[in-house]
């Protein structure tokens, strides 16, 4: 009778797997935590008043209301990680780093046709990462 | 002898189910009244719907078996009053949640391929980048953009309504010959199926046409800050003859790097807001892990006939608000 242990996984997906799980983790502390706290009304940079009265508003003229900021590239939350919603904003780019990081440990792992081709992905996830530095956000 | 049950499984998970959505409501309005007796218009009211709303999508989402994203854009773009780019950009980050939730376990099990993900991964995270970027550069560069892509928003529901509704579940396709790209990158799996108590082996095919759909695919996604669940699965399914859970499953693991990609747009437009995606990370998070639960025991058609219906109608709610709002009709919503 055919059991478990008849095949095996392949070991770029248990990397992948491995690697997606932890950073999930630290990902998911560093957005919720400062969020929630920030909903508690410590430390932030963006009244939530002010927030409520233009978040009907496109996200260039939102900015603009809110501090007068112009929202370009990633210096925008960066600057202000000290108040609670930037950094949850900078908790949700480490989340958005999962994969890239899961893709380069898979990327040890694999073998033959596969090995370019995942360095190919990374590099455009790389890509995905640092366009609006190079090229500007949102094709503005 | 057995004892009759008067109410079987399913009726009773339906009835749950209902009484939660109707809790849900009630909170809600009770929220509103609060809100409005006390200041007018207390900034905490739509956040609280927004974490009640998403709860309630956490509960229907994985007995209905469509992602959190779907059921989430359309809706608060109908109903809620914030910009059509924050609703994406947490609409993204909630479709990413899940699927990074889900897809370490799928992964293990041999469910999820990360060899079949990788070539159609190579297309679509491109494309999904490309959807993020001119969605966000038509809201914010056209005056009138915003309505363009409501209207455009609603009419892919009506996609999503005309999928669901004829997309056969092939729970072992049949893949007779590998064509040349699948076949040079040894695509092929296996997993143990407990209800076969068996190892199941299985290939895929058709991977030229898979890259293409996955291209579309993609640039919708990324456009609308949707999960591509709903169009993943039946391509994976129906044309590359990958079997329905490994469609399923390997769909999940593709939307992690696909959504993660498209999210980077998104951090850098400033699309997201704390105050916005807190409750709806939350919401959905809570809602989720008990619907995850009623989704064992019962899979009620019924919660599937409904999403579709709720699809359907933020559809046509979202064609009537992009109308009303360029003033092809008269504006009444």
């Amino acid at each position: 009778m055919a059991n478990n242990n008849d095949f095996q996984v392949d070991p770029m997906g248990i990397a992948y797997a491995k690697a997606m799980e932890i950073l999930t983790y630290v990902g998911l502390a560093t957005m919720l935590i400062p969020g929630v706290l920030y909903l508690f009304g410590i430390s932030p940079f963006a009244d939530v008043h002010d927030v409520a009265a233009h978040w009907g508003e496109p996200t260039s003229k939102f900015w603009e209301h809110i501090h007068h900021l112009e929202v370009h590239g990633y210096s925008w939350f960066l600057h202000y990680i000290t108040n609670m919603d930037m950094l949850c904003i900078a908790g949700v780019a480490v989340l958005a780093l999962v994969p890239l990081f899961s893709l380069i440990a898979a990327a040890a792992k694999a073998k033959g046709r596969y090995r370019p081709l995942m360095i190919l992905l990374i590099l455009e996830f790389a890509f995905a990462i640092v366009k609006p530095l190079i090229l500007g956000g949102g094709g503005e | 002898m057995k004892k009759p049950q008067i109410f079987s499984k399913h009726w009773q998970v339906s009835v749950l189910m209902i009484l939660a959505v109707l809790a849900c409501i009630s909170s809600v309005a009770f929220a509103a009244e609060t809100a409005q007796t006390a200041s007018g218009t207390a900034w905490w009211f739509w956040p609280l719907c927004m974490f009640f709303f998403t709860f309630t999508i956490g509960l229907i989402a994985p007995v209905s078996g469509v992602g959190g994203g779907v059921l989430f854009v359309p809706i608060a773009t109908a109903f809620f009053p914030f910009s059509m780019d924050f609703v994406r950009g947490t609409g993204l980050i909630m479709a990413m949640m899940s699927a990074f939730s889900s897809t370490p376990h799928l992964m293990r099990k041999g469910l999820a391929n990360l060899k079949l993900m990788t070539p159609i991964l190579i297309v679509s995270t491109v494309t999904s980048i490309l959807g993020g970027v001119l969605g966000l550069w038509i809201t914010n560069e056209f005056p009138s953009g915003k309505y363009y892509l409501t209207i455009a928003l609603g009419v892919v529901l009506f996609i999503i309504f005309v999928v669901m509704s004829k997309a056969k579940k092939l729970e072992f396709p049949e893949v007779k010959e590998q064509d040349a790209i699948s076949k040079a990158l040894d695509i092929s799996g296996a997993w143990f199926e407990p209800n076969l108590n068996k190892v199941v082996r299985y290939k895929t095919t058709k991977m030229p046409v898979g890259l293409v759909a996955f291209a579309v695919v993609g640039l919708i996604a990324g456009m609308f800050g949707l999960g591509a669940g709903w169009a993943n699965v039946p391509v994976l399914n129906m044309i590359m003859g990958a079997p329905i859970k490994v469609a399923t499953s390997t769909s999940m693991a593709i939307i992690t790097v696909n959504d993660a990609a498209a999210c980077w747009i998104y951090i850098s437009n400033g699309a997201l807001l704390p105050l916005v995606l807190i409750p709806a990370v939350l919401g959905i998070s809570i809602g989720a892990k008990i619907g995850a639960k009623i989704a064992e025991k019962a899979k009620p058609t019924f919660v599937r006939y409904l999403v579709m219906f709720i699809l359907l109608m933020a559809g046509i709610i979202d064609i009537i608000k992009g109308l009303g709002g360029l003033g092809i009709i008269p504006k009444i919503i």
